[in-house]
């Protein structure tokens, strides 16, 4: 008798704790959708890099982010040109560990990569940078390009240097 | 015979708890499968909303009013956005988010709020039609923090949390824009049923 009253008791708690569940489940709070498609996703990206100046983000002596504003201070940038140009000048310059870090930095800092999606970043097909797992399995990738052209001052010697055409393809993908 | 019941209450304790455990575990399998097929199960209603991210913002960027047409290139005018935040819901609703759904629901209401890259919430505004003047179209969407406030209630107040919606449909769009020197996600909570 005392092990059916124990088997009952049990019973009770797990039908209390199951209907709890259920009524979390169904309940009236809603989670929003987020619909950020793929397209959106790669749209949105490919429009902050090609709309936004650099010096947008900076006033006199510094900057809102912090690895342009250390590009900027050492001379290694200019800042008067779009994202996309300042990726394709530090390529230019092989500064391909900072052009990284640059990317890494404003994708992370202001969340422009929603966690579902990969991106790679190629300059003239070498990539420059990668985020993702499933570049290779995903079943859909879009892709934006862009062709740059652009110069910089050289500041000892005052003259123009002009860099590219370079073709910047950004790839984004469905990691799940 | 006192054994044999023994036995007998034994094994009938046994094939009870099996069949106890038996039934639990199925309405966990159910509720785990239930639960999986969450998003995917209700994306086949037909009343669905289903709102394209790039025509609402492109709508928010061609509108004709300049005074309030605030979005221009992934960048806001900040003298515009204030403007667009102290104008009537109603009269943004008709200029912007009017005609955006084959079907507009019975009840509909847009919250768009801009976030910042510390993802505190700095600005937000309701958008919505007075379809029915007995319904309070504010209170769909709020934000769970001071005492939830209906969004737009305090247009410059910082928030920490998303707003949430009790309604039946909510989507949430997204798009990164230049604000004050710096990059911003301006967001459009969408709120309706």
């Amino acid at each position: 008798m005392k092990k059916a009253q124990f088997f009952i008791i049990d019973a009770i708690f797990s039908i209390i704790i199951l209907i709890m569940g259920y009524l979390m489940l169904f309940s009236n709070f809603k989670i929003e959708n987020q619909q950020i498609n793929i397209e959106s996703q790669a749209e949105n990206i490919y429009k902050i890099f090609s709309e936004i100046k650099a010096q947008d983000l900076c006033f006199d002596n510094y900057c809102n982010n912090k690895k342009l504003e250390e590009l900027y201070l050492n001379n290694e940038i200019n800042l008067n040109q779009t994202l996309l140009d300042v990726f394709a000048e530090l390529y230019y310059k092989n500064k391909k560990d900072k052009l990284f870090d640059l990317i890494e930095n404003i994708t992370l800092s202001y969340d422009l990569i929603d966690e579902r999606y990969g991106i790679k970043i190629f300059i003239n097909k070498e990539e420059v940078f990668s985020k993702g797992k499933n570049f290779l399995k995903a079943k859909e990738k879009i892709t934006r390009q862009a062709i740059i052209f652009s110069f910089y001052e050289n500041k000892e010697t005052g003259s123009f240097i002009k860099y590219g055409p370079y073709i910047i393809e950004i790839i984004i993908w469905n990691e799940i | 015979m006192n054994k044999k019941k023994a036995k007998l209450n034994k094994k009938l304790q046994l094939i009870s708890m099996d069949f106890i455990m038996t039934f639990v575990i199925y309405l966990l399998s159910i509720s785990i499968f239930f639960l999986g097929l969450k998003n995917l199960a209700f994306s086949e209603n037909s009343n669905k909303i289903d709102i394209n991210s790039e025509l609402l913002f492109n709508k928010i960027s061609q509108t004709y009013n300049e005074d309030i047409g605030f979005l221009k290139n992934s960048i806001i005018n900040s003298e515009s956005f204030d403007n667009f935040l102290n104008t009537d819901p109603q009269v943004l609703y008709d200029m912007i988010f009017n005609d955006l759904l084959i079907k507009t629901p019975a009840k509909i209401v847009y919250c768009v709020y801009l976030e910042n890259k510390n993802k505190l919430i700095i600005k937000n505004k309701a958008i919505y039609s007075n379809f029915n003047p007995n319904i309070d179209y504010k209170s769909f969407i709020y934000f769970s923090e001071n005492d939830n406030k209906p969004c737009g209630e305090n247009p410059n107040y910082i928030y920490r949390n998303k707003p949430k919606c009790n309604l039946n449909e909510a989507i949430l769009l997204k798009k990164p824009v230049l604000y004050n020197k710096d990059i911003h996600n301006l967001y459009v909570f969408v709120c309706a049923e």
